[in-house]
């Protein structure tokens, strides 16, 4: 190995472990404290009770900041005190069910995401499956997507197990993403949103599996034929 | 030139043009909606009344797609161990009505060719075209269809005429899809009824289509039952294997004898199309999909790098003075967005990965979700978008 390729090498080792440390401070930027946080958006009452949840959440190992965000959230849109709480109640009982779904490996954006599909319908199984299914890659981009499928209309059901299918023929974040806004843009253009994401899902599946010049989908094509 | 050459030719320069167009740059391509795939495999076959034999076959097809119609291409070079040959192409075409319903129409053609030479004997040569009208209803995840063609079929002399008509329903379910159909048929002298039952499964890195019919009420056009399964196994995004095997009936439309097989081929795709759209010839699984209207293609939401590892979050707020944002990135506080030009406005922040919810606002109105992006219920009444940061 001639001693301009060892020296490129390392330069861009260096760069690699520079970006790592750059992406790690990025992803450590410390939260600032819920109290701190909360100062001044609740009226006490509200304040004391949210604290407490937050706490307790902080306990359970569970994500902290959804629950003040929701409750930030509440406070700027004017809900009531109880409201805010019964949220963060929901929410705290989600997200321990996501936890439990998804296993102590998962991280805190994981779990705040999987909390979101299971409070529009996805199982705690089927979220099971989809960890599985993305192995050692994070699922927050997968999960974000399912949830856009059912919020636009796509029954559960079927937003996961399109989801599913795609992750497990290793289709990558981007191409999910691309999905999604491909049933959106079917959607628009008014198909029903189950056929939409049944449809984008046979589409998006590498061209080599779902292949619209029916190769493969259609009996007859892979025929010798003869006179 | 012998004949058997001039197809030889043609065909090798049609696999040449479908490697030119799946080399070129996807910009041109794309705008066509254009789709590309060559298989190229080997078969042991053995046709009703003859000895088994080996083949090695090339396949190269290609499909264009339009909003309300596509296009479809292929060819296929068959080489037998004798040293026969067999050439066949196909040039089908197929565009839907826009929905009035539940109902939907659909009118497609077919026009194929086939030829076989044995080294011993003139070349035989088949020729078809048909036109097909039919008729869906359409439901969400499952439907009907009633059929009927009408065309020629051609074996060197005088041509045939060809009455078909048929009638099927189709059912989706999470992961498989399935259809089962009937359609009697009319060669010339020659008739025959079809029953038949496909299926799709997917689930990994593979898709298994099976078929199994029964060929009834037969005139001349044989009978018994028939069955196939194709397996594809995707290697790489664009490199797929496909096993495939079983048995086929006598076809009088395309001048095909039956067979039974088993073949196996590599396949390469290249999917040219902007947004991933493909093909479907088969518009019942396609309920809806294809409705004449318009949907804004250019994204309502994006994240882009900036510098010091922060994001760039740019929204689309069409006829906005002023705008701003609140969100679970703002601590739920109102942030003004600056404007960027041509109805975009943007805003660096530190955003880890993971998921925020945000509304935003447009000169001092309500805060809302941004139009083109999904909302959700928000737990208050009101709505939310969400934003998913990689």
């Amino acid at each position: 190995m001639s001693a301009s390729v060892k020296t490129t090498r390392r330069l861009l080792g260096a760069l690699a472990v520079l970006l790592a440390l750059g992406a790690g401070r990025a992803g450590a930027q410390a939260p600032r404290p819920a109290a701190e946080r909360l100062a001044g958006r609740l009226d006490a009452g509200t304040r004391a009770q949210v604290l407490t949840l937050v706490d307790s959440a902080g306990r359970e190992g569970l994500p902290v900041e959804p629950l003040v965000d929701k409750a930030l959230e509440g406070a700027s849109k004017g809900a009531p005190g109880p409201r805010i709480v019964l949220a963060l109640r929901t929410l705290a009982g989600e997200l321990g069910a996501a936890r439990e779904a998804l296993g102590r490996t998962a991280s805190d954006p994981e779990v705040a995401a999987a909390a979101g599909a299971l409070h529009i319908g996805v199982s705690g199984e089927e979220l099971a499956e989809l960890q599985k299914a993305r192995g050692r890659q994070p699922i927050t981009v997968a999960l974000g997507v399912l949830s856009d499928l059912v919020a636009r209309g796509v029954p559960a059901d079927s937003a996961t197990a399109a989801v599913l299918t795609l992750t497990e023929a290793s289709v990558d974040d981007d191409e999910l993403v691309e999905f999604r806004r491909s049933v959106e843009r079917d959607i628009a253009l008014g198909a029903p949103p189950a056929a939409a994401a049944s449809v984008r899902m046979n589409a998006f599946a590498p061209a080599t599996l779902s292949d619209g010049l029916e190769q493969g989908a259609r009996a007859g094509n892979t025929r010798p034929r003869r006179p | 030139m012998r004949s058997s050459r001039r197809a030889r030719h043609a065909l090798l320069a049609a696999v040449g043009a479908l490697g030119t167009l799946a080399a070129a740059g996807p910009g041109r391509a794309q705008a066509r909606g254009l789709s590309v795939a060559l298989d190229a495999g080997a078969a042991a076959v053995r046709y009703d009344g003859y000895l088994a034999s080996g083949a090695a076959s090339m396949t190269p097809a290609l499909q264009l797609d339009a909003p309300l119609a596509s296009l479809a291409a292929r060819g296929t070079y068959l080489v037998f161990q004798s040293g026969s040959q067999s050439l066949q192409g196909l040039v089908a075409g197929s565009a839907f009505t826009p929905p009035a319903g539940v109902l939907r129409g659909e009118v497609s053609g077919t026009v194929g060719m086939s030829s076989y030479q044995r080294t011993d004997e003139p070349q035989q040569r088949y020729g078809h075209a048909l036109g097909r009208g039919r008729l869906h209803l359409m439901g969400r995840d499952q439907g009907l269809y009633a059929s009927g063609s009408l065309g020629r079929a051609t074996l060197t002399g005088p041509s045939r005429a060809v009455v078909a008509y048929g009638a099927g329903a189709w059912r989706r379910f999470a992961r498989v899809s399935a259809d089962l159909s009937t359609t009697a048929t009319r060669v010339g002298d020659t008739s025959f009824v079809d029953a038949e039952l496909s299926a799709r499964w997917a689930r990994g890195r593979w898709m298994v289509d099976a078929f199994a019919g029964a060929r009834v009420l037969s005139d001349g056009g044989g009978d018994g039952v028939y069955g196939e399964a194709i397996g594809t196994y995707r290697l790489t995004p664009q490199l797929a294997l496909v096993l495939s095997g079983g048995r086929y009936p006598t076809d009088p439309t395309r001048g095909s004898i039956a067979g039974r097989y088993v073949a196996a081929a590599l396949r390469i795709a290249r999917r040219l199309s902007p947004d991933g759209e493909r093909s479907y010839l088969r518009p019942y699984r396609l309920p809806g999909a294809r409705a004449p209207a318009t949907a804004p293609k250019r994204a309502a939401l994006e994240i882009l790098p900036a510098a010091s590892g922060a994001r760039g979050v740019r929204i689309r707020l069409p006829g906005a003075a002023s705008a701003e944002v609140m969100g679970d990135f703002t601590d739920w506080q109102p942030v003004a967005l600056h404007a960027v030009g041509d109805d975009l406005w943007e805003l660096t922040l530190a955003l880890p990965p993971g998921s925020y919810r945000f509304n935003v606002r447009t000169d001092g109105g309500a805060w809302v979700v941004p139009p083109g992006v999904t909302p959700f219920a928000d737990d208050f009444g009101g709505l939310v978008a969400l934003l998913v940061v990689r």
